[in-house]
């Protein structure tokens, strides 16, 4: 019955079906529970919710009063009629509508009272009626029945006798006035609601009802003559009740149990039963059902109760359909009631009923989680916790009992991948604290990583996984990794991005390595593996490494290097075993990790110190990374030049660290490093001129421009062939901003000044002239200086000395005039149409100008020839003035037609037949390469070329020749 | 339940004045509706008030009809009777007595407390096969040509509300408490069971 008094909140409908409910199980077993009943009933009149309106109190009264106008019709009830009337009175009930109801039961109860005179009839039949019922109840003695009235109900009556003679009114005043005190100052709302005035006020049963009441509160206290009465009967029972007590106790338990169960279903159940094992416990004497059970059989139903006979199963379709909208009407119920935690108790009774029932309910709970994802997450939960604590509370927690558990949280994830917009913080919420992760689920996260869209939230909840499921870490762990090497380089990055993170970790460092390490192996193979690693398809089909085939197996592991720099050995070793494409392949992407190790890096130190056979190129493209930006580090310069000197004689390892080198190392290696094909001097020089460092490049640069283009100059060509010089000097002449005429001017100066001259000193000096032209007075400054050096000695330098003065008449008359007459002759030999203007300008001369000229000078010009020879002036003054003119407008832009320089071409063909002659070996010197005959054929040919691009810059001419 | 069309039932005492006019008003709104008296005859006021015309269920309204036309066609008329059983005529055939249906009903309404009474006695005599519930709800109504046509409205009233619950059974409660202030009635409300 505190079922009934706890009704605080509820609503009316609910006291119905409780009402109802208890009803019927009181029409059923109403003979165990009457005594309870009716306190409980009064209780609960006094008490109805103080939240319903009147109209609804009178609703529930008007209910009452049909349940107890119902009850009073039984037989069975015919004991409690005054009680029920009493009741009925206080609801409003008129007598005639009792009466009308009480009519038909009238004569049994008549029979009853004579029963329960006599208490040996009433235990006979007991007996008999336990004989039908439960024959292990034959085993009560007689004495311990004949004592089996509720005993507090006994108590009850006998105080209640007690009292009544006591009720007189000046007592029944006293008290009113006593408890005057105790009233509240406002009347209670319910108490105004529910009173009704007492019809029967004065009359004997209402003294009677009173006395009950009172009786019953004083009996509940342990107050009252009838409580006194039974202490001193159980003493006096004891014994012979001793043996009988739990056997009866154990059979009112299973058979009131029982049918209250079956009766009330399993909502009430617990609830009930919790009741009647309480009434059971507080009870001194064992007693209810079996006299109980007499007075009905006296009323002539002997059946045996069972619940079997009274109901008939509901077709399955309505069962799904009651069921389905129970179902329903919870989830719907979705907003909080005031003062509860309805919203707990929903959820959970939803989880329950989706993991017990699955099917509709399932369905039915995913919907709503699915429908509203924000506010139903609990339910998710709580639906996945109940299946795995389902899977768990069975014997074997592994196999099929997870699969409800596994379709739960799969169904769940795949509803919410469905609804792709709002669900990725639930997603991964659910994964993280899902209690286990099945295959299937991993399955699923491991799609979602595999879609683009989405792959951040996949492989961030697979990382967290990873990170804090140590059970189950290594397989969340190979799903990634797995990731990290899938074709799709956009997942592949992103997987890689979380594996580096997850790398942090150091008990996983291992595992993850050993995988990359494994992917990486894959390399060593000519073919890729067959299974493939990952799933890429293509690669087995094609059965040869695509470049895509290459960067899955390798870009994991170039990932790790940063963090990891011992991984460059393996690296490294597998590189050396690789096929070319693969090794193309890795020079190609290594840059990130070796820019992100650094050169401070004593492993990659280590790999250069070590340098494995075959690993060369690597080393030398890491070399090469690493001093991109920044210039090398002393370490790593020492390491080189170490390799460099010990081990592998390969000029290109310079290279990268050139600018760290000594400045007597770099003019040791020039001569190696310009021979090496275009492409690479030209980087060369790019690191020694610092043109692709940027700032403070070239201050770091061992060499100044101006030393390196000495340097240049000064290489023995017993070491190398004039061809790669005059292209290295060219590339110098390429960067105008860095070799302006100063440096220029710096340069020559100091050339001049050595000796023996350098072969290629007028080469630069007409070069330099043709890109400043107005180092023009500079340069006839410079060859006035090289007739005092007897220029004429060296035959290289001869003949750029009469190339410049060709290129830059009439200023270079002045120089020519100077040479001695035998070295003129020389001149005119090699340039004839040089001595007529060159007469035509002396002729132009003022008379005292003329005597500074030595006669002989005069002589060859006038001859062409030394003296000794007759020479005819065969040309008219008059139109050679004109000519004069011509040659001196455009001596600075040499016309097309005309032939203007030499050396190039000499020098030219000479690198052309170093090269042909001996490969790329400069054992050639320049007197072998003067005394060989100039090959026509080759001549005419760079001719032309000249021809064509005489107003580009020299260095096109050497690129476009080379 | 929502879903399908909701089933009422309008009960008075003798399926005449107060559940016709109900029912007539009702079905005019497209609802799915019947009505019942609960009496064991059916009574028409008759020339005084101790002397009733009496029918049994089985009579027609057309035959009640020629019934009082031939006995006293002024005064039925003027007291609108022959009216009324005009426009019963047109909504069904007879009376029905509520205790004979064995249909099932969403809500069945009650024209006075006494009918709210025996109609809750029947169902809870019947024993209770699918356990559907159904909301018996009472509105005092006076039987008189007026107060039935107002009852009839508050009803009706009443009636779209619940169409339109998403929970019946949840809702009942506030819906009645709203209406009660509304119109100054106390309603009696109960949930049977067939």
């Amino acid at each position: 019955m505190p079922l009934l008094l706890s009704l605080l909140f509820v609503t009316k409908v609910e006291i119905f079906l409780c009402l109802s409910c208890h009803f019927m199980s009181l029409l059923i077993c109403c003979i165990v529970t009457f005594h309870t009943l009716f306190p409980s009933l009064h209780l609960a009149l006094a008490n109805l919710p103080p939240t319903l309106a009147k109209s609804q109190v009178s609703s529930v009264r008007k209910n009452l009063k049909l349940h107890l106008l119902t009850l009073l019709r039984l037989s069975a009830a015919a004991e409690f009629q005054s009680q029920v009337t009493t009741l009925l009175y206080d609801l409003g009930c008129t007598a005639p509508e009792i009466a009308r109801s009480t009519g038909m039961a009238r004569d049994v109860r008549k029979r009853q009272r004579d029963d329960t005179d006599s208490t040996a009839k009433k235990g006979r039949f007991a007996d008999d009626d336990e004989k039908d019922v439960e024959s292990s109840t034959t085993l009560l003695p007689l004495g311990g029945k004949s004592s089996s009235k509720p005993t507090n109900q006994l108590a009850i009556d006998i105080t209640a006798e007690a009292i009544v003679p006591l009720l007189t009114s000046a007592n029944v005043a006293k008290l009113v006035l006593l408890n005057m005190v105790f009233l509240p100052d406002t009347m209670p709302a319910s108490f105004q609601a529910s009173y009704t005035p007492i019809e029967s006020a004065g009359t004997e049963a209402q003294i009677h009802h009173l006395a009950r009441i009172m009786a019953t509160q004083l009996t509940a206290v342990g107050l009252g003559p009838g409580i006194e009465f039974i202490k001193q009967k159980a003493s006096e029972d004891t014994e012979k009740v001793e043996l009988a007590v739990p056997q009866v106790i154990s059979v009112l338990d299973t058979r009131s149990l029982g049918i209250m169960n079956s009766v009330v279903g399993t909502g009430q159940s617990g609830l009930v039963v919790k009741e009647e094992e309480k009434n059971v416990s507080n009870r001194k004497l064992p007693e209810p059902i079996v006299p109980g059970m007499g007075r009905a059989s006296v009323a002539g139903r002997r059946r045996v109760f069972r619940l079997s006979d009274v109901l008939k199963p509901l077709p399955v379709t309505t069962l799904t359909k009651l069921s389905e909208g129970a179902l329903n009407r919870i989830i719907m119920n979705k907003a909080p009631h005031a003062g509860h935690n309805s919203t707990q108790v929903r959820v959970e009774l939803l989880a329950r009923m989706a993991a017990r029932f699955g099917g509709v309910a399932q369905q039915l709970v995913l919907e709503t989680v699915l429908g509203d994802i924000r506010g139903q997450s609990d339910l998710a939960f709580a639906w996945l916790y109940q299946n795995y604590h389902a899977a768990m509370g069975t014997s074997t927690p592994s196999g099929s009992a997870l699969d409800s558990y596994d379709k739960c949280l799969t169904t769940l994830l795949l509803g919410l991948e469905s609804k792709p917009d709002q669900n990725e913080g639930l997603f991964s919420r659910l994964l993280l604290e899902a209690p286990k992760i099945t295959s299937s689920a991993l399955d699923i996260v491991r799609r979602v990583c595999e879609d683009e869209a989405r792959m951040t939230v996949g492989m961030s909840t697979l990382m967290e996984l990873t990170l804090r499921r140590p059970q189950q870490q290594l397989q969340f762990l190979q799903v990634l990794l797995e990731l990290s090497t899938l074709e799709r380089d956009k997942v592949r990055s992103q997987a890689i991005v979380f594996v580096k993170r997850v790398y942090e970790k150091e008990e996983l460092k291992g595992f993850i390595e050993e995988f990359a390490l494994t992917a990486l192996q894959n390399l060593v193979h000519p073919n890729p593996p067959t299974s493939g690693v990952g799933e890429d398809q293509d690669t087995e089909v094609a059965a040869s490494w695509t470049e895509e085939g290459i960067k899955q197996c390798l870009f994991l592991f170039l990932s790790l290097l940063p963090v990891n720099h011992r991984l460059i050995h393996e690296l490294a070793a597998v590189y050396t075993e690789a096929i070319a494409d693969i090794k193309r392949t890795v020079l190609r992407v290594l840059e990130p990790p070796i820019r992100g190790m650094g050169m401070g890096s004593p492993e990659l130190l280590l790999l250069v110190e070590n340098c494995p056979k075959g690993a060369e190129t690597l080393v030398t493209r890491s070399l090469h990374i690493l001093t991109e930006k920044v210039p090398p580090s002393p370490d790593l310069v020492s390491r080189v030049r170490d390799l460099y000197h010990k081990r592998v004689p390969d000029v290109r390892f310079l290279i990268p660290v050139l600018t760290g080198l000594e400045k007597k190392e770099v003019i040791e290696a020039l001569p190696r490093l310009i021979k090496l094909n275009p492409i690479v001097v030209k980087e060369v020089f790019n690191r020694l001129l610092g043109t692709h460092h940027g700032e403070g490049g070239i201050s770091l640069s061992p060499l100044t421009p101006g030393e390196l283009l000495i340097a240049l100059h000064n290489i023995d060509s017993a070491q190398c062939d004039m061809k790669s010089i005059i292209k290295a000097t060219s590339l110098c002449f390429a960067e105008r901003g860095i070799y302006t005429s100063e440096v220029l001017a710096v340069v020559m100066q100091q050339l001049m000044e050595q000796n023996p001259l350098p072969v290629l000193l007028m080469r630069t000096v007409i070069q330099s002239l043709s890109m400043y032209p107005r180092l023009s007075a500079f340069i006839m400054n410079i060859l006035q200086r090289l007739i005092i050096k007897q220029v004429w000695k060296y035959p290289k330098v001869w003949e750029g000395f009469i190339k410049c003065c060709q290129r830059t008449k009439p200023q270079s008359y002045q120089v020519l005039l100077q040479l001695p007459p035998a070295q003129l002759v020389g001149v005119f030999e090699k340039c004839p149409e040089l001595r007529i203007p060159l007469l035509h300008h002396v002729l132009a001369l003022t008379p005292q100008q003329q005597n500074h000229i030595p006669k002989m000078t005069l002589a060859v010009l006038e001859a062409g020839k030394l003296p000794s020879e007759e020479v005819e002036p065969e040309v008219k003054p008059q139109p050679e003035v004109q000519s004069v003119q011509e040659v001196s407008t455009r001596s600075l832009a040499p016309d097309k037609g005309t032939k203007l320089w030499l050396e190039p071409e000499i020098w030219e063909n000479e690198g052309v037949q170093d090269d042909s002659a001996n490969g790329n070996e400069a054992d050639g010197s320049i007197d072998d390469a003067a005394s060989k005959p100039e090959v026509p054929g080759e001549n005419c040919e760079v001719e032309e070329e000249q021809k064509t691009e005489e107003e580009k810059s020299t260095v096109d001419e050497e690129k476009s020749s080379g | 339940m929502p879903e399908s069309a909701l089933r009422v039932a309008v009960v008075c005492s003798s399926n005449q004045n107060r559940s016709m006019e109900t029912h007539s008003v009702l079905s005019k709104k497209g609802f799915c509706v019947r009505s019942f008296g609960t009496g064991t005859h059916v009574k028409l006021p008759g020339p005084s008030p101790d002397k009733p015309n009496i029918y049994d269920f089985k009579t027609t309204y057309q035959q009640m009809y020629n019934d009082l036309e031939s006995k006293d066609k002024e005064l039925y008329t003027q007291n609108g009777i022959l009216h009324m059983l005009e426009r019963n005529r047109r909504l069904k055939p007879r009376p029905e007595r509520f205790q004979c249906c064995r249909d099932h009903f969403d809500v069945i309404v009650t024209c006075e407390e006494r009918v709210y009474d025996q109609v809750v006695e029947e169902l809870h005599a019947r024993d209770e096969v699918t356990f559907q519930s159904v909301h018996v709800i009472n509105a005092d109504i006076l039987d008189n040509h007026e107060d039935a046509t107002l009852g009839a409205f508050l009803i009706c009233e009443i009636c779209q509300c619940i169409q339109h619950m998403d929970d019946v059974d949840d809702e009942m409660d506030e819906l009645l408490q709203d209406f009660e202030d509304h119109c100054g009635k106390p309603l009696l409300h109960t949930v049977c069971f067939y």
